[in-house]
């Protein structure tokens, strides 16, 4: 995968100002999808939060938080039983935020 | 005359009269006092003895004197001299010098869930006095915080992770920090909330009284 930033046209300019704060660029999805393998809304859903900018270096700082916070917070599928034994000692349990049941 | 170690007898011609006191009864008889016992009545002022409550110590009074004997007389003291000051020193940790805190925020609109704060180091005393220190002040540990206050006037952070505490040393540059707040907040547009930046040791706030932010779209 390209890592390279995408650069911005005119119809993307115009976007951003009619739009401040809700445009977030697509090909950041795709580098976070590729490298956690959650689904697309939740990424979508923090790109949005902290990404929504044409800033370099604000997406920068916001994707290296999205980054932590999945790695941090996000059960990866082969982790789940782990997890599970573990939280269950803690008295706490785990929200599946693709089905919305608790595990 | 008193003088700071003793008595100077003045001329003859300005002598007052001699104050008769019979040394025979007098424990110490000098030029300007005399140990008397206490149970003596004198025509002139007497004061205690603290150290023998069985005699007085007589003065003769104004310029006069119980006997003449020598034009001056080593041996007295002056205020200065039996006034012992009674000091009490007590260690107190000196109040540091610190630097000053100018902060810097590139938009008080906020369109993400994060605020970038530029925090600059100013020079000790220029916020008070507006004269800078001889010397540098020391360095200050910030901790920076966003709150929200609800309806009831109750105060929450809004960040991710904890108060985030940042160090900023007197020769040191800027130092920029993005504070993200937590993914399970959320806000509406219009929202106010305060950027509270404060010296982790006096609390001191920077600036005083906080920062504004006001967040800028429903996220």
């Amino acid at each position: 995968m390209n890592d390279q930033p995408l650069g911005l046209d005119e119809l993307d300019r115009l976007a951003t100002e009619a739009f401040p704060g809700l445009v977030v660029r697509k090909d950041l999805l795709r580098r976070m999808r590729s490298a956690f393998g959650v689904p697309a809304f939740v990424i979508e859903f923090l790109l949005g939060k902290y990404c929504a900018s044409t800033d370099e270096e604000v997406i920068r700082e916001g994707l290296e938080f999205v980054r932590e916070t999945l790695s941090r917070k996000y059960v990866k599928p082969d982790e789940r039983e782990a997890v599970n034994i573990e939280s269950l000692i803690d008295g706490r349990r785990l929200f599946n935020v693709t089905s919305g049941s608790i595990c | 005359m008193a003088t700071d170690h003793g008595f100077v007898l003045i001329d003859q011609e300005k002598l007052p009269e001699e104050v008769r006191c019979d040394k025979e009864w007098c424990h110490v008889l000098k030029e300007r006092f005399a140990l008397v016992p206490a149970s003596a009545d004198l025509p002139v002022a007497t004061f205690p003895f603290a150290w023998d409550h069985a005699v007085r110590v007589a003065v003769p009074p104004g310029l006069a004197f119980f006997k003449a004997e020598k034009s001056f007389s080593h041996g007295g003291a002056a205020l200065q001299e039996v006034i012992i000051p009674h000091l009490i020193s007590r260690s107190e940790v000196a109040r540091e010098r610190r630097i000053g805190v100018e902060v810097v925020l590139p938009t008080h609109e906020l369109m993400r869930a994060a605020v970038k704060v530029v925090l600059r180091p100013t020079p000790a005393g220029l916020a008070e006095t507006g004269q800078i220190a001889l010397f540098a002040g020391a360095g200050r540990s910030l901790t920076l915080d966003v709150i929200r206050t609800d309806a009831a006037g109750k105060r929450s952070s809004v960040l991710a992770s904890a108060t985030k505490e940042v160090r900023l040393a007197p020769e040191g540059k800027e130092r920029a920090v993005t504070l993200f707040f937590h993914t399970a907040v959320t806000f509406r547009k219009g929202e106010l909330l305060e950027l509270d930046i404060r010296d982790a040791e006096t609390t001191e706030q920077f600036p005083p009284g906080g920062i504004k932010l006001t967040v800028g779209r429903d996220m």
